[in-house]
């Protein structure tokens, strides 16, 4: 007999998926879409940068924990009517909620109550792990003091932190230089092995081992009692196993010296024991990768935070740029949008007079800014006279000779439009052309990709915009981890005169092109003197398109840098010094996710490959090497370059003027005044 | 799926009221020691900064021959300019491309920088836009490290052929190359290297007083007070002819009452303005409403505060904080002291968070009954032009945002209300824009209000809003879902597929929904039709499940040849797929069609099918035995349909075993089993 039916969910009396759908969205979202409303919604939604991460979306599906990232729940505000000052009035205003409770507000995320529930991992069936990390990651902190303060140090203290039998090895091992220039000093631990010292009468256990073990630490400062030392740990793996657990941490410590700062990092490795109604104890602690870095000279300088100096002058940065997004937000109908503020800053000369100026991108409602650099190295805000002080939610601008007659163009991505703007050779812009989009524009990558003697460009439509949005009514990506409905990117060819055309398609471009698109960069890997692009693509893979003389292919999964995670950017450059050029990716760093995805009730029933790239979308940044004959390496662990935490931009460049190419990673997703987050 | 979008909709509300989220993060930096791994310096530079970094930008700002660092971020300052002051030692190299015949600004050139004894190059790529939303100098600056000099710079140009080589370069220096001239010109910066001040930057993440003026005033929900007259009744803003502030304060609260006092003071100001004032004391009521009012009064006396004082019912401070949730872009809970400004027609035009000045709100009388452009111009808190100015927030988020409170009745309320506002509206309006204004505003609201009928089970009513809507505003494809929804809800099928049918005639690429109209029109008897539209689905997304959907359909319209091609497509997506295997077996063993027949191949599925899975079912069993007797085996089909039928027996599968018992009949007989022809 026939079976039936094939699937449920095609049950044509089977409307279950738009019933609830309909409970998690503001009734007005699609109408907002629908109409040509360029977005701007009450919940942000075609702009979405990841909101939340994978280990915790994944196990929505799986069913429980929201987890630790977010850690927070919906606290109370809770301060006291006594904080209400009359001589203060702006800071006073303090949350209704607290003082009439008997008026019951409701709670604010009723619809959405379960998932919200699910943030307190203690709250959460199923995931002790993430309850013990929080532990675990609190009582190594509880270090902190004893490192600082000798006092604290006594076997007696620290035997609430350790068991009798506690074993480390060398916390500080011996070390030799690896590095020095001018201003900073390397040193390694010459056996970056872990030893733990076997238990025997000559060697101290115990609490004892553990303050001889943070007593060697504190010895790399010269006044410890004055160093402000600060500890911070990363815990990116957590086992339990009964009345034990195992940790695995980045370990961060810094504090001053006489010329700067002593940095000191390691992975630590633990041992926990664990007993009922008592807070978890040390048992051991391996340090591995021990690296203390150290100011060369008394005097040694670094980099200095020069802002004010720079744009203090300016009442476009006092009353503007001195403000957060929080600020803003909270002064702006929602009709302006609520973003996560990813707006570029470009550097180019705009009025040409040899010195570099700077164009700020701004959230909607909020000029953009053009800041003409003055003799003294001080900024001057000509915004209002630029023609190019837009108010529309801007992504990326470039400056660029469009149109070869000596001067910087400007090109600019707003939400769903990139503008082009020609200059009139002293810093003063015309609108000259619109291309309208039905994408969320971000990044801009120039370049004369077909060698004509003009400069194209290649744009990144992040998500789906407007008229999609109307009909895909969730544009999230789906699947998380290698999502393949995102906007689409462009490759427009310049045709002289400021024309451009949408050669995409006809150049091969269009292969891999829905992806969610953050950032690309050009580069000639392959030395064969035509520019093939990178493309940086959140929730899942990236694309390396080579071309063939200006016709492209996406190789990215041949050559092994599809890279699937959440990237967010490129930045090409030959850090080994061997005549090819490497890339680098910005990703998302999670050590919640890196806990959590390696968890055995993490999204039971997933296949080997969804694991994989679950766990690599926690992992980091990758580096690629490029080893010729069309080959890279992942060479990021290695090179000791995934951990640049929430990461959006990375760039290399050489800090120290070695010859070396560094790398400097933007990074922090949302901070906020409440304070949960881990 | 569902739990997947949800969890999107719950972090993005977690977001937009401040929750913090993968905050605190200090930005990193990845010093390059040229053996393969990096040291993490990030603290130890000084490069460590703790905002929400996003994009970056370099330039050697202050020339002294270093790469400088601008970083936009999402918290205050939102630029900041770190100044490198690494004193290494080493020596750099600046260059500046100029383009003649290639792209003027040589976008994409490769420069292979060779020192005083090197036979590999150092090479860099000039780009325009990379790393995150960011475009750097165009100046190529390469840091050459101690003691040695540059002795050649080779450009390749980006036109892939010309190859250009510049020496005479000394250490230290800034040069201009220029395409075709061989040789480098020095370039002089206009000033000696600076030393800037690092000053603190004064920045500020957010403040707690803020004002939203909302961009298209919306009705100010029903307000249930106690009025001086003992009576509660509803606050009614709408006929005063005049512009009214209400406050929310507390006798606790010395902010409020500092207001308070200012506002009494410049009682003749509000009056010159026509500004009315109510102030809604929100204390803890007690079990005398009574005497919290005197108390309320007495207090306000005290402050010489001349006007309205009333105290509000739980629903209206719902209702306030609900509509503040609506229009600020930052959702904060509802503080005291608070303001909304009314207009004349009882529309909330401004909301103020905090205290409010008597200036402020005397200059935003003015933008009360306002036209767009004035009020978009008062809503940004500086000028600039706008390319797409955002669509206002509708006045249905507001519903939306007392469903989130989970008051659903007061959401009902509120839009019964604007749709009766609204009605009227659109009798009055003149003009097909003004009537497409009004006639779209108001099918938003009826669309909210079906929502919400169905939610509370009123199927009904949910469609005679939605019909209503669709009459306002057709062509919305999503309302038409929604009523195919409520419809399936009735169980009325027919209007159902009329439904879906509608919705896909705005919108025809939609498998989702071409499915489901396929399914609906075979169940409806008319699967010919249903077979055009799986057809159509197909082609633009092809998949097994489909395709034996597909092959059920044709079955049913009696094209069996057709059917068997369907079952084998969806074989050829998905492979060794069960029911597909088992489906196809059977109509290859039983079609009435003897073309369609192959009881060979009928035979080696159902055999594959029953080798492939450990437990046997009746109905595959029914399916080998019509195979069996399709090829003369009419033992073994009666050994296998015996075995069905015992086990749709013993699972009381009563239908199963009356057919089987049929069919045995027919196999005793040697005859094979014949679908009936349709």
């Amino acid at each position: 007999m026939l079976a039936w039916p094939y699937n449920a969910v095609k049950n044509s009396a089977d409307l279950t998926r738009i019933v609830i759908l309909s409970r998690v969205m503001p009734p007005t979202m699609r109408r907002r879409f629908k109409r040509k409303s360029r977005g701007l919604a009450a919940l942000p939604k075609g702009n979405l940068r990841r909101q939340f991460t994978v280990w915790r979306l994944s196990v929505f599906f799986a069913s429980t924990l929201l987890a630790a990232v977010v850690g927070c729940g919906d606290r109370p505000a809770a301060d006291s009517p006594t904080n209400v000052d009359a001589s203060a009035p702006p800071s006073s205003s303090r949350p209704l909620s607290a003082k009439t409770t008997p008026l019951e507000l409701g709670d604010a995320f009723a619809p959405l109550a379960d998932v919200v529930a699910t943030v307190d991992p203690r709250q959460d069936q199923g995931w002790e792990s993430e309850a013990f990390s929080e532990l675990a990651q609190s009582r190594l902190a509880a270090l902190e003091v004893a490192v600082r303060d000798p006092s604290q140090r006594t076997t007696e203290k620290l035997a609430e932190l350790a068991t009798d039998d506690f074993h480390c090895n060398e916390l500080r091992p011996t070390t030799k230089e690896v590095f020095r220039d001018g201003a900073i000093v390397v040193h390694r631990a010459t056996n970056p092995d872990v030893r733990i010292a076997s238990a025997n009468a000559s060697v101290p256990a115990g609490s004892a081992a553990l303050a001889a073990g943070l007593r060697s630490l504190s010895a790399a400062y010269d006044d410890v009692a004055h160093a402000d030392v600060h500890f911070k740990f990363k815990t990116i793996r957590v086992e339990l196993a009964g009345d034990s657990a195992r940790t695995t941490s980045y370990f961060q410590a810094v504090g001053h010296v006489a010329g700067g700062l002593v940095q000191q990092n390691a992975t630590w490795r633990c041992r926990w024991k664990l007993a009922e109604g008592q807070p978890p104890k040390l048992a051991e602690i391996s340090a591995a990768n021990y690296e203390e870095i150290r100011p060369a000279a008394a005097k040694a300088r670094q980099f200095v935070d020069c802002t004010q100096a720079v744009l203090g002058g300016t009442e476009s940065f006092r009353r503007q740029l001195a403000l957060g997004a929080d600020h803003w937000h909270a002064n702006l109908d929602a009709a302006f949008g609520v973003s996560q503020h990813n707006h570029g800053v470009a550097v180019g000369d705009a009025n040409g007079d040899g010195l570099d100026d700077v164009y700020v991108c701004q959230p909607s409602g909020m000029p953009n800014l053009l800041y003409l650099q003055q003799v003294d190295g001080t900024l001057a805000d000509v915004s209002a006279q630029s023609g190019v002080d837009w108010l529309d939610i801007s992504r990326a601008a470039l400056f660029v000779d469009l149109d070869n007659d000596g001067d910087q163009d400007l090109v600019l991505t707003l939400r769903w439009s990139m503008l082009i703007h020609e200059n009139d050779g002293r810093g003063r812009f015309a609108l000259k052309r619109i291309v309208d989009t039905k994408f969320n524009l971000h990044s801009i990558a120039a370049a004369d990709y077909d060698r004509d003697g003009n400069i194209d460009l290649y744009i990144c439509g992040y998500s789906p915009g407007p008229e999609s949005a109307a009909t895909d009514v969730f544009a999230n990506p789906v699947p998380y981890n290698d999502a393949n409905n995102g906007g689409r990117n462009f490759l427009l060819r310049n045709e002289g005169q400021l024309d451009f055309s949408d050669v995409t398609e006809q150049v091969g471009l269009e292969q891999n092109n829905r992806r969610f698109s953050f950032a690309a960069s050009w580069e000639d890997f392959d030395n064969d003197g035509d520019l093939d692009i990178y493309v940086a693509n959140d929730f899942g893979r990236n694309n390396l398109y080579r071309s063939d003389d200006g016709r492209f292919v996406d190789i990215a999964a041949e050559v092994g840098v599809e890279d699937i995670a959440a990237g967010m950017s490129v930045s090409w450059a030959d850090y080994d010094h061997d005549g090819r050029m490497d890339v680098y990716v910005g990703n998302m760093f999670s050590s919640a996710g890196n806990r959590i995805a390696f968890q055995r009730n993490f999204r039971p029933g997933a296949d080997e490959d969804t694991l994989g790239q679950l766990r690599r979308h926690a992992r980091g940044n990758t580096l690629f090497r490029n080893v010729g004959g069309g080959a890279f390496d992942d060479v990021s662990s290695d090179a000791a370059v995934t951990m640049g935490r929430w990461a959006w931009a990375s760039l290399f460049t050489d800090i120290n003027n070695d010859g070396w190419e560094d790398l400097y990673v933007t990074n922090g997703f949302f901070t906020t005044e409440d304070n949960g987050d881990l | 799926m569902l739990a997947y979008d949800r969890g999107w909709a719950a972090l993005n509300r977690l977001l937009r009221t401040g929750k913090s989220f993968s905050g605190r993060e200090r930005n990193c930096c990845f010093l390059n020691l040229g053996g393969g791994r990096f040291a993490d310096v990030s603290a130890a530079s000084g490069l460590d900064l703790i905002h929400d970094g996003r994009s970056l930008a370099l330039a050697d700002w202050d020339f002294d021959g270093d790469e400088d660092f601008f970083i936009a971020s999402r918290t205050a300052p939102r630029v900041t300019f770190l100044r490198n002051d690494v004193a290494t030692g080493n020596h750099f190299l600046a260059l500046r491309l100029l383009g003649t015949t290639v792209n003027r600004d040589a976008i994409g050139a490769r420069v292979e920088l060779y020192r005083d004894g090197d036979e590999r190059p150092i090479i860099k790529t000039l780009y325009a836009g990379n790393g995150y939303l960011g475009q750097s100098s165009k100046w190529l600056h390469f840091g050459l490290g101690a003691d040695v000099s540059p002795r050649k710079v080779v450009v390749r140009w980006p036109d892939g052929k010309t190859v250009e080589t510049f020496g005479e370069l000394a250490s230290d220096h800034r040069y201009v190359l220029r395409q075709g001239s061989a040789r480098a010109e020095p370039w002089q910066p206009p000033r000696p290297a600076l030393v800037l001040p690092t000053d603190p930057v004064p920045a500020i993440d957010r403040s707690d007083s803020s004002r939203v003026v909302v961009l298209r005033p919306a009705r100010l929900p029903g307000i249930s007070v106690l009025g001086d007259d003992g009576v509660t009744a509803t606050l009614d803003l709408t006929s005063r002819g005049k512009p009214t502030v209400v406050n929310v304060w507390a006798t606790w609260c010395k902010p409020c009452l500092v207001e308070m006092k200012a506002w009494g003071e410049a009682k003749s100001r509000f009056a010159e303005a026509g500004l009315d004032v109510v102030a809604l004391c929100v204390d803890d009521p007690t079990e005398d409403r009574t005497a919290d009012l005197a108390k309320a009064k007495a207090a306000a006396e005290r402050l010489g505060f001349p006007f309205t004082v009333a105290l509000p019912d739980k629903s209206a401070v719902v209702a306030l904080d609900a509509v503040q949730r609506a229009f600020s872009g930052a959702q904060r809970p509802l503080p005291v002291p608070a303001s909304f400004l009314v207009d004349a027609e009882g529309r909330i035009a401004a909301i103020y968070r905090g205290p409010v000045e008597v200036e402020q709100l005397l200059a935003d009388v003015k933008i009360c009954g306002g036209g767009s452009a004035e009020i978009v111009a008062a809503a940004v808190p500086f000028p600039g032009p706008w390319h797409d100015p955002p669509e206002p927030t509708a006045a249905t988020t507001v519903a939306w945002e007392f469903i989130q409170a989970g008051q659903a009745g007061l959401a009902e309320r509120y839009l019964a209300d604007l749709s009766s506002i609204y009605e009227a509206g659109l009798a009055r309006a003149e003009g097909d824009r003004e009537r497409w204004r009004a006639s779209s505003q108001l099918a938003g609201v009826l669309e909210t209000l079906g929502r919400l009928a169905f939610d509370r089970k009123d199927a009904q009513e949910a469609a005679a809003k939605y019909l209503r809507s669709l009459e306002l505003a057709p062509k919305q494809r999503h309302v038409h879902l929604e009523l195919a929804r409520t419809y399936a809800a009735l169980g009325e099928k027919q209007k159902v597929a009329e439904q879906i049918d509608a919705a896909l005639a705005i919108k025809r690429d939609d498998p989702e929904n071409l499915v489901r109209l396929a399914m609906l029109k075979t169940e409806l008897g008319d699967p010919n039709a249903g077979a055009l539209l799986l057809r159509e689905s197909l082609a633009i997304q092809p998949n097994a499940s489909d395709y034996a959907l597909l092959a059920r359909a044709l079955l049913a319209a009696g094209q069996s040849s057709d059917a068997v091609d369907a079952f084998r497509h969806a074989l050829e997506l998905r492979p060794n797929w069960p029911p597909a295997m088992n489906d196809l077996a059977w109509v290859l063993a039983t079609s009435a069609d003897a073309a369609s027949r192959n009881g060979e191949q009928a035979v080696a599925l159902a055999e594959k099918l029953s080798a492939m899975s450990d437990t046997e079912s009746p109905s595959r069993l029914d399916t080998l035995a019509a195979a069996y007797a399709e090829t003369g085996r009419f033992d073994d089909a009666v050994a296998a349909a015996e075995k069905a039928l015992r086990m749709a027996e013993e699972s009381g599968n009563a239908a199963l075993a009356e057919r089987l018992t049929n069919r045995l009949e027919g196999y005793r007989a040697k005859q094979p089993y014949r679908d009936a022809p349709k």
